[in-house]
């Protein structure tokens, strides 16, 4: 049941059958021999398997959901995959926390703790995005290995020290609600603050016509699919492209051989990229295309019509 | 050990080959042997950039390299280069040996052993070549391990700090690891025993043997100012390392995963290795993060405390039996043959159908036309490491080369507008006066030059371009078009 949620809820639900899976590999290898108790792991795993089908994409929710989960060999091309740029802050930090309390403590003896603590440092280290579920994952299993490794400084505390840590965890929450909900911009200043769409609202109200988009930031173009008689290239719903798609953004924003003719191909109107790119001093130099506006470190560039 | 020796052996040979056979992987080599020629002309060492570069002349340079550089100038060809190209694959070779000898003294089994191993030689390739740092690699293993003797012995690393800050400036670890060592030690025990008296002195003393070298304490100093070089985020192998590096998923990762999964605080015998090897770990992995050159070396101390976890772990791992007296011929025999068998066969492929040196990836038929052109050139590569190769010679001046630390950020600032073409490179261009551009094919700076004006072709093929500043047309028989 909860795998079928996760799969209706986020694409990542593809990540229920491997944890499983790893789950009942581990239970199994620790049993020396596939055992009738082993039966509930590997049924669960049946189970979590089928509830990939149990989606409106029905059979198709599985290579949609490995792409959308950026489970896709070159997907670093064209977004940011590598942990150092999708979670900086926690790049070092969350990295050297798990590696230094493993090898420090070294995983509970149980063998799926240790399959899922691998698994989620490989999924953290392709993909920086999964860096929660690695926390996730590792985090109590590292707390509970170190309450194995030294019971006497985790033993029970008595009644009354448990009930002052649960109201210092109460307070605690309240005051961390407080301070996010008190700094957190509200959506359309955000929205005002930002240049992309700034632009990208500009040029969409400039004319009637339909036109096609690209932005050299894949992000950028999230604000197109909800503008009007704007179509991106790509946005960040990365299960919608193709290859072909996902190749022609690559080689327009890294300026590649080819990439002008990648443009024409694709029938593009506009480029929405960094001011300090080569690719905004490369349509600077083509006769064919102009400065429609620029804001901040933005500009967007219009195909001459003529 | 019986298996690492094949996995060795393997390895040997494509060290050995592409060392020999198929030197250049950057243009370092070229400036390096300018340097060594230099110093053994003139006996002294240089402390600032000359008129070899246009952009800065008259800055400090620190010359850390200098001991690599002299031998590459008295090893530049013949015997000579077999013999320094040699020398140095057999550091790599010495570094992996060191690496899996660690492993078995700290009680790893043989299957343990050559698995991590091969991961270790794995992850060499990232970073090999016949490059100073190579030389550095068995330096780190070898003070590492010295670290972990007992008595006397133990104070060799002292020497080992010495020779390393000789070859390269990343003898600044030894005394941070020699210090961790003994902390971790002191940890381990419970109170300030002997060996963590002595880890301690050596630490001290690794302190000042990196300062035994003609720059001093200005090693130590330029290796930690090193660290937030800002030119760093302008070098490929300077950048964190990724998934998509093949040397960090098929042997970094799987290291950091066995060692971070079973860990590698346990006792062994009468040795606690448990923090002593966390701490170094930690430090390791800290700068395999960091840098995607480090994967080198975070395998070859990662591998032992693999090797020991698989060991100490997992079954199928566990120490081999003694082979009963009827099959002592194979680990005596048989094996040492398999290896040398292997080795010998693996080169051969390597010498017959291995990459040649008409692979090239230094612009070096676009150098060489650059070279056949007359007058003074002042010349930007769009990939600095090139300009490597123009240092020294006659008419030349770079605006960059493989040197990199030196040059000023103001300098890398410059570079960085014109190769990426940030706003206002064309005035950039012409402020620095530059005449002459050797351009990767399609790169975005020769798109940009194309699409210009102003600027001419004097030469190129399928993967470079030489422009020339001006409109006029070379004569027509040095413009060819090697193009497919």
């Amino acid at each position: 049941m909860v795998s079928i949620a996760w799969c209706n809820l986020a694409p990542q639900g593809i990540f229920a059958p491997l944890l499983i899976g790893l789950v009942a590999i581990g239970r199994t290898v620790d049993r020396g021999s596939f055992q009738p108790e082993a039966r509930a792991e590997w049924l669960a795993l049946a189970g979590a398997s089928l509830a990939l089908l149990c989606t409106p994409a029905g059979i198709g929710f599985a290579p949609m959901a490995a792409l959308a989960a950026h489970l896709h060999e070159g997907l670093d091309d064209v977004i940011p995959l590598a942990p150092y740029l999708t979670a900086p802050q926690a790049y070092y930090a969350l990295f050297l926390a798990v590696v230094v309390a493993g090898a420090a403590l070294g995983i509970a003896r149980r063998t799926e703790d240790r399959l899922l603590v691998a698994a989620g440092l490989v999924l953290c280290f392709s993909d920086g995005s999964t860096a929660p579920l690695l926390g996730i994952i590792a985090a109590p299993i590292l707390v509970g290995t170190l309450v194995e490794k030294a019971p006497a400084m985790f033993a029970e505390p008595p009644a009354r020290a448990r009930l002052t840590d649960g109201l210092i965890a109460a307070l605690t929450l309240a005051v961390a609600l407080t301070i996010a909900a008190a700094i957190h911009p509200r959506p359309e200043q955000t929205l005002a603050a930002d240049t992309p769409y700034a632009l990208l609202q500009r040029y969409a109200v400039s004319s009637e016509q339909p036109r096609r988009v690209l932005c050299s930031v894949v992000a950028w173009c999230d604000y197109a699919v909800a503008l009007p008689r704007l179509r991106a290239l790509m946005d960040d719903r990365i299960e919608l492209t193709d290859g072909a798609t996902r190749k022609a953004q690559h080689d327009v924003t890294r300026v590649q051989k080819g990439w002008k003719q990648q443009l024409a191909r694709h029938r593009i109107d506009a480029v929405l990229t960094h001011r300090s790119d080569a690719l905004a001093a490369l349509l600077v130099l083509d006769s064919h295309w102009t400065a429609f506006d620029a804001r901040g470190g933005s500009v967007l560039f219009e195909r001459e019509t003529r | 050990m019986k298996y690492a020796w094949l996995i060795i052996a393997v390895f040997a040979s494509r060290f050995l080959v592409g060392a020999i056979a198929f030197p250049q992987i950057d243009g370092d080599l070229s400036w390096q042997r300018w340097l060594g020629a230099g110093i053994l002309r003139t006996g002294a060492l240089p402390h600032s950039l000359g008129a070899e570069t246009f952009t800065a002349p008259g800055v400090p340079w620190l010359p850390q390299e200098w001991l690599f550089s002299i031998l590459a100038a008295l090893g530049a060809s013949g015997w000579g280069w077999i013999l320094f190209s040699g020398g140095v694959a057999l550091c790599a070779i010495a570094a992996l040996a060191l690496s899996a000898l660690q492993a078995v003294r700290r009680g790893a089994s043989a299957k343990a052993t050559a698995l991590c191993t091969a991961f270790a030689g794995v992850g060499l390739f990232a970073s090999y070549g016949v490059r100073a740092q190579v030389v550095a690699w068995p330096l780190l293993v070898g003070f590492l391990a010295l670290l972990e003797f007992e008595g006397g012995v133990a104070w060799l690393a002292v020497a080992v700090a010495a020779i390393w800050s000789n070859f390269h400036a990343s003898a600044v670890l030894a005394p941070g690891l020699a210090t961790l060592s003994a902390i971790g030690a002191w940890i381990d025990a419970g109170r300030p025993t002997a060996r963590v008296r002595r880890l301690f002195g050596i630490a001290l003393a690794s302190l000042g043997a990196i300062c035994c070298n003609p720059f001093g304490w200005k090693l130590p100093a330029y290796a930690l100012a090193l660290m937030h070089a800002s030119f760093k985020a302008n070098i490929v192998e300077w950048q964190p390392t990724t998934f998509g590096l093949e040397s960090f998923k098929y042997a970094a990762l799987p290291l950091l995963l066995i060692v971070a999964v079973l860990g590698v605080a346990r006792r062994r015998g009468r040795h606690f290795a448990g923090w002593e090897h966390v701490l170094v770990l930690a430090t390791m992995t800290w700068l395999l993060l960091g840098a995607a050159r480090n994967v080198a070396i975070f395998a070859l101390v990662a591998a032992p405390m693999a090797a020991t976890a698989l060991t100490d772990s997992i079954a199928w791992f566990a120490r081999d039996a003694e082979p009963d007296s009827r099959h002592r011929w194979i680990p005596r025999i048989a094996i040492p043959v398999a290896a040398m068998t292997m080795s010998v066969i693996l080169a051969a492929l390597l010498l017959v159908a291995g990459s040649s040196q008409k692979d090239d990836s230094l612009a070096l038929p676009a150098l060489r036309a650059l070279a056949g052109m007359p007058g003074n050139h002042r010349v930007i590569c769009t990939d600095f490491a090139w300009c490597g190769l123009l240092v020294g010679k006659p008419g030349m001046q770079v605006f960059i080369d493989g040197r990199a630390d030196p040059y000023p950020d103001k300098v890398w600032t410059a570079y960085i507008s014109i190769t990426r073409l940030r706003p206002g490179w064309r005035r950039v261009l012409a402020q620095n006066a530059v005449d002459t551009v050797v351009a990767g094919r399609d790169v975005p700076l020769d798109q940009a030059l194309t699409a210009a004006g102003g600027w001419h072709v004097a030469y190129q093929d399928a993967h470079y371009r030489l422009w020339l500043l001006g409109s006029k047309r070379p004569a027509a028989d040095t413009l060819r078009d090697g193009g497919a």
